[in-house]
């Protein structure tokens, strides 16, 4: 059961994802290229200026924007609650060894256990980090399809081998994943994987695994081949994307400039 | 004459003889169908007329000119090939982008392009999936989209593998109707694949059986269908309809004159047929 | 588990990058040399790519527990591609993973492509190379190159976070933390690795030696 929990949990987070950053609003319309620089430079600021402000206001804004165009609870729950385990636990763990100001003491089982202040606020800046990084992310991956930020990344001279790559990589994983679920699916009616712990079990499932891991290599591979074949017959000649900007549009640039308002606001604030 | 092959032979390099002996005539405006069961050849006929495979031996000619004259620009601008499989050919992320990397590569401006892209997604019908990823686009929409990409290079030869399998009767249909109109209005020279028999007599002037990597029959379907015994031994079939037709005559002593091979067809015959019994009886 | 967004402070993520950069840059170089030479080099790579994709995704077993896990998947991509164009496809996988399902980051990717595009995809590589050399079999090899290939990514984000982490935390804690899960999935990874390679050169002895991996048998 567990499996087939975790390959819909897979499965339904990167297709919605990818799904939700199809839909038609205020942000997906906007330049891919605008939208990159100014996450990045969120990012970076977060990462590299000290103090709280920045990060929980930056979270404040992204949620605000990612739930007002109706990204389902479920999908940021899915991409919050991972990394801000990890970030609790490290928490934790800072508030109980780090630091002198004791907040409070307690014992279990004869075990004196407090909590610092200096380990605290460490915890926390990294909690309030960690959580807008997320967010800022979260954002721009459910506002731009992966595709435009290829092309956004290429026209910020990322080298063009990578964006190809990248994007053929996009193209089929949508067609791999179908196969492999079919033949994942046939396996499974010829009781190809067992559930439980039984060592024979945990074999054979194996087995299964590394089965329909290499059926998939080697579609790849006769894919690889077709696809060739039928870029060539259409004149392929080493170059498979291409630059498609074309003039800035007004209105993006205007959202630029107020978006740039907007970081150097924030930054202010956070000094 | 737009393609000719003659002694066409090629065997792979394990040793399978795929193709013995293949003689081919296709002239201009044509809608011809390559008949065959799984397995007989079709695909690598094609890969040859195409240029994907290169050593065979024979002799090809496009437009009277023998093949290995053309540059391999020439022959792409002349013949497009639409793979069975929409996914092998549709590897950009958006079918805007994908038909526009024939005419990109073709050294054309970048306003040409966007008119032959618009051109051609209107040609096959799905002028607002422009901006639509592939992988949201049902089989059927993959394979106008794979269309597409191969129209917008302006081929005066369609060549098709299979464009009917993997669809439902309606999108069978839609699809067909698609590639007639682009023969007879853009007046593109149409060859495809097919194992479909009934499919065939609606909408080919000619056709080819393949069997074995030979080219056992050719001509109209009309031609064709009347070897019954030779379509049979090529591990095909009558169409549905002839069948019918050759049992009522058998067996019912309806008399035909020829052999139906489409609904329309078969209804006149049968409804003379009765008629001229009537005329009997009443007598 | 790669090293999430926040995590890494500014310099040793930006040093990251940079060192990264390099291996990336020797990478695209032979992606474009190998192109040239063979135009099918680059479809091919991104079919690979999206398999590799595939293979980190899919939930594998892990022994005794009944629940499932994830491969990595950078030993086959180097064994399948080499390790430069290894290290590109594994920045690529991690730039998807960040962006489709949160997994590592966008400021760490530099660090997490060199723990997993550089040292996974070069120790697996050059295992499996000395393995054949040293005679053992294509399965074996493969095995051993799993199994090392992916302990090390975990060994080196343990270092990276110990010495670039937002707070200074001894290597021993990262591996205490990272190790009891790892352990066992690294085993898996290689038998996944070697399950994958012997199969292929059962079915397809021909794929692995097109890309040189295997000699023709005569």
């Amino acid at each position: 059961m567990v499996k087939v929990q975790v390959k819909r949990m897979i499965k339904e987070s990167f297709l919605t994802v990818d799904a939700i950053a199809q839909r038609d609003n205020v942000f997906t319309r906007m330049d891919a290229r605008l939208k990159v620089l100014f996450c990045m430079s969120i990012l970076g600021t977060i990462i590299v200026l000290p103090g709280l402000r920045l990060p929980v206001s930056v979270v404040a804004l992204t949620f605000t924007a990612v739930v007002m165009i109706r990204t389902p609870f479920k999908v940021i729950l899915a991409r919050l609650v991972p990394p801000l385990a990890l970030g609790l636990i490290f928490l934790v763990f800072m508030l109980l060894t780090e630091g002198q100001n004791r907040l409070f003491t307690f014992h279990i089982l004869d075990i004196e256990v407090s909590g610092y202040r200096e380990g605290f606020l460490i915890g926390l800046t990294i909690l309030a980090r960690i959580t807008a990084s997320m967010a800022i992310v979260m954002f721009l991956s459910v506002t731009t399809p992966i595709y435009e930020l290829g092309r956004a990344l290429m026209w910020f001279r990322i080298p063009e081998v990578i964006v190809e790559i990248l994007l053929l990589t996009y193209r089929y994983i949508f067609v791999l994943w179908d196969e492999g679920m079919r033949i994942r699916e046939a396996q499974s009616l010829r009781l190809g994987y067992y559930v439980g712990s039984s060592p024979g079990g945990w074999k054979r499932s194996l087995r299964s695994t590394f089965t329909l891991m290499a059926m998939v290599v080697i579609r790849a591979y006769d894919r690889a081949d077709h696809t060739f074949s039928a870029m060539s017959l259409r004149g392929y000649n080493g170059k498979l994307a291409r630059n498609t900007y074309g003039a800035w549009n007004r209105i993006d640039v205007k959202s630029f400039v107020s978006c740039f308002v907007l970081v150097a606001a924030l930054i202010f604030a956070s000094l | 004459m737009i393609l000719e092959a003659r002694e066409v032979k090629y065997t792979y390099s394990d040793g399978t003889a795929a193709l013995k002996e293949v003689e081919l005539n296709i002239s201009k405006g044509q809608f011809t169908v390559l008949l065959g069961p799984n397995g007989s050849g079709k695909t690598t006929l094609f890969k040859v007329i195409t240029g994907l495979i290169k050593p065979f031996r024979g002799e090809v000619r496009v437009e009277g000119r023998p093949f290995e004259e053309y540059t391999k620009e020439e022959i792409y601008r002349k013949v497009g090939f639409v793979f069975q499989d929409p996914n092998d050919q549709l590897f950009a992320p958006t079918v805007g982008e994908d038909v526009a990397f024939g005419p990109v590569n073709l050294g054309l401006s970048r306003s040409e392009v966007e008119l032959r892209v618009k051109d051609s997604l209107d040609k096959v019908g799905i002028p607002n999936l422009a901006n639509k990823p592939i992988h949201y686009l049902s089989y059927g929409q993959k394979k106008r989209a794979a269309i597409a990409g191969v129209l917008a290079m302006k081929p005066d030869l369609m060549i098709l593998d299979e464009p009917t399998a993997g669809l439902d009767p309606a999108g069978v249909r839609e699809i067909m109707r698609l590639l007639v109109k682009l023969n007879r209005e853009e007046g593109i020279t149409i060859l495809m694949a097919t194992h479909d028999v009934d499919l065939v007599p609606l909408y080919a002037n000619g056709i080819f059986v393949l069997y074995e990597g030979k080219v056992v029959l050719n001509g109209t379907p009309q031609e064709v269908f009347s070897e019954k015994e030779i379509v049979r031994g090529a591990g095909l079939r009558l169409p549905r309809v002839a069948h019918l037709a050759e049992i009522l005559v058998k067996k019912d002593s309806i008399r035909m004159d020829r052999l139906p091979l489409t609904i329309g067809e078969a209804r006149r015959m049968v409804v003379s047929a009765l008629k001229k019994d009537e005329t009997r009886y009443e007598k | 588990m790669h090293i999430q967004d926040g995590f890494m402070i500014g310099k040793w993520a930006v040093g990251w990058y940079g060192v990264s950069a390099v291996f990336a840059a020797k990478g695209i170089y032979e992606i474009k040399k190998r192109s040239r030479e063979n135009q099918m080099f680059k479809p091919l790579l991104g079919l690979f790519s999206a398999a590799v994709f595939f293979i980190s995704i899919l939930p594998v077993p892990l022994p005794g527990l009944g629940t499932s896990s994830h491969a990595a998947g950078t030993p086959m991509a180097a064994i399948l591609a080499g390790p430069f164009a290894a290290t590109v496809l594994s920045m690529i996988a991690l730039l998807l993973q960040a962006a489709l399902f949160a997994h590592g980051g966008i400021t760490t990717l530099g660090a997490n492509t060199f723990s997993m595009g550089v040292v996974g995809s070069f120790l697996g590589y050059g295992l499996f190379k000395l393995g054949r050399k040293l005679g053992l079999s294509l399965g074996v090899a493969a095995c051993i190159a799993g199994i090392f290939g992916d302990l090390a990514v975990y060994v080196t984000s343990s270092f990276q976070l110990a010495y670039g982490g937002i707070h200074k935390l001894s290597v021993l804690t990262f591996l205490g933390v990272y190790m009891p899960t790892q352990l066992p999935l690294s085993l898996v990874e290689g038998l996944v690795t070697g399950g994958m390679v012997t199969y292929i050169a059962r079915v397809r002895p021909d794929i692995l030696v097109n890309l040189g991996i295997d000699k023709a048998q005569k």
